[in-house]
Formats: C-alpha cells, structure tokens, sequence
C-alpha cells in the first residue's frame, strides 16, 4: 500500500510538471500575427489610337486603310516611280504602366526592291509613359531604278511592335 | 500511404496554379501591335509609234513602202530633181500610265547644206508626253533647192534619228 502511494505520488507529481511545463511554455510563446489587405490597381494598356495618311504621286490606297487597338491594315498602288504613301500612326499607353518597345520586328523593312518601306519616328528601347502618346511613320516608296517595272510587282509587310514594361 | 499520396497530388496542383497565376500575370504587361498589308505597282510605261503617213513632191518616189512598228520607221526614197520632197508624218504616242519626257534627240544627219536635207519638227528635247497622250513629228526630205552644183552621180544619205524618252519627274 504504501508502495502504490508513492506511485500515485510520482503520477501526480509528473503531470504537475507537465503541466507546469505546458503553462511555463505558454507564457513563454506569443503569438505575433501581421495582418493587411493587397490590392493591385494598375493597368496594362498600349493600344493604337490613330492613323492618317499623306500622298506623293500617284499614290493611292486600292482599300481605305484600317486600325483597332492591335493592328494596322493597309492596301496601296503605287503607279510610277517617286510615288510614296506615309501613314502616320498614333500608339498610346492607356495604361497605369511605363511601357518601353522590346523590339521592331519585321523582314520587310528597306531592302532593294522597286518598293521599300520604312519606319521612322519610333525605335528600339523608346520608352511610352503612362498617359502618352507617340506617332510614327510607315513610309511605303516605289523608288527610281534604272529599269521600270514591266508588269505588277507586291510587296507585303508584316510588322510588330513588341511592348513590355519598361523597368 | 493513401494520405501521402493525397498530400502529393494536393501539392501538384497548388504548384500547377502558382505557375499559371505567374504566366498570367507576366503576359499582361506585353503588347505586339502589329502592322500589316499590301502594296502593287500598276503603273506601265509604253512610248511608242502608232501611225505613219506621208506626202511626196511630184518626181519624188519611194523605192520600198515605209514601216513602222512601235519603236522604229523604215523609209527609202528617191529625189531626182531639185525641190523634191517626201514629208512623213508620225504620231508617237504614251499608251502607258506613266508620264514620259523626250531627255534627248539623236540625229547626226538633221540639217547641214548637203544635196539631201533631213529635218525634223514637232518635238523638241524636254517636251512632256503625258500618259495617253499622243504627239506628231514630220521627217522632211528634199532635194536641196539651194544647192551650187548639181550631183554628177546618184548620191544617198542615210538618216538615223533617235528620241529618248524617260519618266517626266
């Protein structure tokens, strides 16, 4: 009998402890909570806004040129040489963003052929502001060459104009 | 095992959204606007003869019918008295949609004070033939009235001219 309440003793006297031990361990740990609210307000938007066109020569467009918020569109006839249609082309950053163009891509640009295009007024590395605008052109040019074209010769052009954020 | 394996495939696809929110989120801040489209050159160039007539003097004759084709004349005439002449008149014409301008007469036989005189009218250097219009030149040939001296045997003179016609700029 007195065996056992020794043992009963040393039960109570390990679950005191550990408890003892849960309280001390509890008063000895906080809880530190951070808490908030994120939002991301800004936008992303480069888009196309205008497009006009000026002639030289015989210059003339066989359908009215075209434009939404991505794209371009145009179809010209040039008749003789030193004919030249520019379209003038508006792109705005209609976002919250800096915009900066990545790059110009296209194999169509100059070249040697009786037509040439060529883009003036925007390169690689502008950077768009948020809010701004830019224009620039596309020059499409029948050039002078020592031999006139005998039959109907075209050319196509597929240009893009890679947008990213400007860092 | 069950559990893990529920564990494991939970994780994939919270891995599998953490991906794509990135992409997406990378793909909203680039833009290619593209530009595009089509350009034909119509214009045509065709400068060339299209008619030829004449008129000759009395003892004048032609020793073959004169030609014509769209870039050359061919005549062979015979004077045999003083006064003699044979006028053809050409019409050149641009049949094509670009303008021409006449750069240069070549004629080293035009003129002079021989026996035979070839002169030429109706066009000069720098005149602008614009497209489908049509202009006419006369080629006289005649017998020198004013020469000295009378030729004792059959001489001939040859007449080459040339028009060179380029785009009017």
């Amino acid at each position: 009998m007195e065996r056992g309440n020794k043992k009963n003793f040393l039960i109570g006297t390990l679950v005191a402890i550990i408890l003892f031990m849960a309280v001390g361990y509890a008063a000895f740990a906080s809880a530190l909570s951070i808490s908030g609210s994120t939002s991301i307000t800004g936008s992303w938007g480069v888009e196309f806004t205008n497009l006009t066109n000026s002639k030289i020569g015989g210059a003339k467009e066989e359908k009215e040129a075209t434009y939404d918020a991505t794209s371009v569109l145009f179809n010209v006839e040039l008749n003789a040489p030193g004919d030249k249609m520019t379209y003038t082309i508006t792109v705005k950053n209609t976002g919250t963003i800096d915009a900066k163009l990545k790059s110009i891509m296209s194999s169509d640009l100059n070249g040697t052929d009786p037509i040439i295009y060529t883009i003036t007024g925007i390169k690689d590395g502008d950077t768009l502001k948020a809010g701004e605008s830019t224009t620039f052109n596309v020059i499409i040019e029948y050039v002078y060459s020592s031999e006139l074209s005998e039959e109907i010769f075209t050319k196509q052009l597929s240009l893009s104009l890679n947008f990213e954020q400007a860092a | 095992m069950e559990k893990t394996k529920d564990q494991k495939n939970a994780l994939i696809v919270v891995l599998i959204l953490i991906i794509l929110i990135m992409s997406i989120g990378y793909a909203s801040f680039a833009s290619a606007l593209q530009i595009s489209g089509s350009t034909s050159i119509v214009g045509s160039w065709d400068v060339k003869f299209v008619s030829l007539t004449k008129s000759l003097s009395t003892s004048a004759f032609e020793v073959i019918e004169p030609s014509y084709d769209a870039t050359t004349i061919i005549f062979d005439v015979e004077l045999k008295s003083i006064g003699d002449h044979v006028i053809y008149k050409a019409t050149i014409k641009n049949s094509g949609t670009i303008d021409a301008k006449l750069s240069s007469v070549m004629a080293p036989n035009l003129g002079g004070t021989d026996a035979i005189i070839y002169s030429l009218s109706g066009i000069s250097d720098n005149d602008v033939l614009e497209a489908g219009k049509e202009v006419e030149i006369l080629i006289t040939i005649e017998y020198n009235s004013d020469i000295y001296e009378l030729p004792k045997e059959t001489i001939s003179k040859k007449l080459t001219i040339t028009f060179n016609f380029v785009q009017n700029v």
